[in-house]
């Protein structure tokens, strides 16, 4: 089992490299940049009866597709609803994934849905329902399965353990990969007034399987994580310390509103590119 | 134009510019098409309610070097007020020519002699029916006016239809096809976020795919006014040089 974990996390060290999440808007942009390692597909966004030609024919080129999901609440009370579960399995097999990815959160409760993904409450308790959960989607699931640590402007009250420890302890327990997303962490840190390089130490980097990076601003004097403006320094800073400690198999940009035009989204991938290389500077003992 | 013209290998090195892709696809009216879009996403050009397209501000010297977007051009500035998408469609048209000359010479498109003769194949085939039909009505009792107008209908449709048709070679028909193909990102980028795309990119994907892929978002107001209308050269798209069934626009001269 060992071997077999080694052989797929060589095989997606080989496969990825920088990446971007695929939206319709960004097509023509991802088609002409060169050296795309992979990208990040979200399941909700796909018909099975209507996938986009530019996917298939990425997928036809031999380009690495992630399927990233978002609505099948690990986090809830309840059990994963199965056909979502389904729909991400038969996604991901279409387009030839290698890895399906879902968020350590829980978007809905008794029938009612947040729209939002929600923080679980980091206790003992949740801990144990949470790994059944997502024990019982990795029996679903014939792919492996990462999860991400989300952005988060509210926090249950009672935490018995801190994010990374709470997320280090579920990975191991049900034996799935790491999703990073250095942005939600740098969100969380600043706008609770934790560090987050104390907190990348307690992650387990050796179950990462890829990383997001995306833009924000701040309102308010709260950050606020939106996708929708150029990835800043403090989540780069984040991303070359990450990259100081350990090299991640993938990293790549997401980008869900307020698009930019294609020059400025190569201008974020070549900020995100050159973080990389600054902290794989560092971790090698080379100056950049 | 890059166009390589060995048999086999042709299809991997056509690179059209969107004026010829756009003639290739529906002729003159979606070569001037496609030069408004990218025109109005320039920011030279505005188009309003009712079709209507004014200037907006004058080109930096040397910027325009398409002849069809210097005839759009000059049709606004030369008009007083909004000008029509037909009435710019029919002013321009002369200055397609060129771009409908190089498709032929690279045997994209029917020369005029191909046209000619094979709509007369075609014209033929269909008198043939008509007469088919004919006979058979004479041979089972007689020849009545209905007979006549439902053997002409029946026949004069699908004649006229495919003698319109009638443009591209399969050569053409073939390339055409593979810009479709090769675009499908760009068709993809068009749809959803055409305001991203710069105007090359977005004249291109309205020669390649018609305006219709601006219908339904930020640039609907320009892919509905650019839409080709039934019956007019638009609609048989060969212009009024070459097509033969459309029986002149009008506005050529």
């Amino acid at each position: 089992m060992r071997r077999v974990r080694r052989v797929w996390r060589v095989r997606l060290m080989k496969m990825l490299g920088l990446g971007i999440g695929w939206r319709p808007e960004l097509a023509l942009a991802i088609e002409r940049r060169e050296g795309l390692g992979f990208v990040e597909v979200t399941a909700e966004n796909i018909r099975l009866d209507d996938i986009p030609a530019p996917l298939t024919q990425m997928v036809a080129r031999g380009v690495p597709v992630i399927v990233h999901g978002l609505s099948l609440s690990l986090g809830g009370a309840d059990r994963p609803d199965r056909k979502r579960l389904d729909h991400l399995a038969r996604v991901a097999e279409r387009l030839g994934a290698s890895l399906v990815s879902e968020h350590l959160a829980f978007v809905r409760a008794e029938g009612l849905e947040a729209g939002h993904l929600l923080p679980v409450p980091r206790t003992r308790e949740a801990l144990e329902v949470i790994v059944d959960n997502v024990a019982w989607a990795r029996r679903m699931l014939p792919f492996p399965l990462a999860l991400e640590n989300i952005a988060t402007l509210a926090e249950w009250p009672g935490a018995e353990m801190d994010e990374a420890s709470f997320l280090a302890e579920l990975l191991e327990r049900t034996d799935t990969r790491l999703l990073f997303d250095v942005s939600n962490m740098y969100a969380n840190a600043r706008n609770s007034g934790w560090d987050p390089v104390v907190a990348l130490d307690r992650l387990p980097l050796g179950r990462l399987a890829y990383v997001h990076v995306a833009g924000g601003t701040v309102r308010d004097d709260l950050y606020h994580d939106t996708h929708a403006h150029p990835v800043g320094a403090g989540p780069l800073a984040l991303l070359e310390e990450l990259c100081s400690r350990t090299a991640p198999p993938g990293v790549m940009l997401e980008r869900d509103d307020d698009f930019p035009r294609e020059s400025e989204l190569e201008a974020e991938l070549d900020a995100i590119r050159t973080a990389i290389a600054r902290g794989a500077a560092r971790r090698t003992g080379k100056t950049s | 134009m890059v166009i390589d013209g060995r048999a086999g290998d042709f299809l991997s090195s056509v690179e059209l510019s969107p004026p010829e892709a756009a003639y290739l696809a529906e002729g003159a009216p979606r070569a001037i098409g496609a030069t408004l879009a990218g025109l109005a996403h320039m920011g030279l050009i505005e188009f309003r309610t009712e079709d209507k397209v004014v200037p907006l501000k004058p080109a930096p010297a040397g910027i325009l070097k398409d002849p069809i977007q210097q005839a759009v051009i000059e049709c606004l500035s030369q008009s007083k007020g909004p000008s029509s998408v037909q009435d710019i469609r029919q002013y321009a048209e002369p200055a397609t020519e060129p771009v409908r000359d190089a498709l032929r010479a690279s045997g994209l498109l029917l020369d005029e002699r191909a046209l000619w003769t094979g709509g007369l194949a075609i014209a033929s085939a269909g008198l043939a029916v008509f007469s088919g039909i004919l006979l058979l009505a004479a041979a089972n009792g007689g020849v009545t006016a209905n007979t006549v107008f439902c053997g002409l209908f029946i026949t004069s449709i699908p004649t006229l239809i495919l003698i319109g048709r009638r443009r591209r070679t399969r050569r053409g028909s073939a390339v055409l096809t593979q810009l479709q193909d090769d675009h499908v990102a760009l068709k993809e980028s068009a749809e959803h976020a055409p305001v991203l795309l710069s105007p090359t990119d977005l004249s291109r994907a309205v020669a390649i795919y018609g305006s219709t892929i601006l219908e339904g978002g930020p640039l609907d107001l320009v892919g509905k006014a650019l839409k080709p209308e039934r019956g007019s050269c638009g609609a048989c798209g060969g212009g009024c040089g070459g097509c033969g069934g459309c029986g002149g626009c009008g506005g050529c001269a």
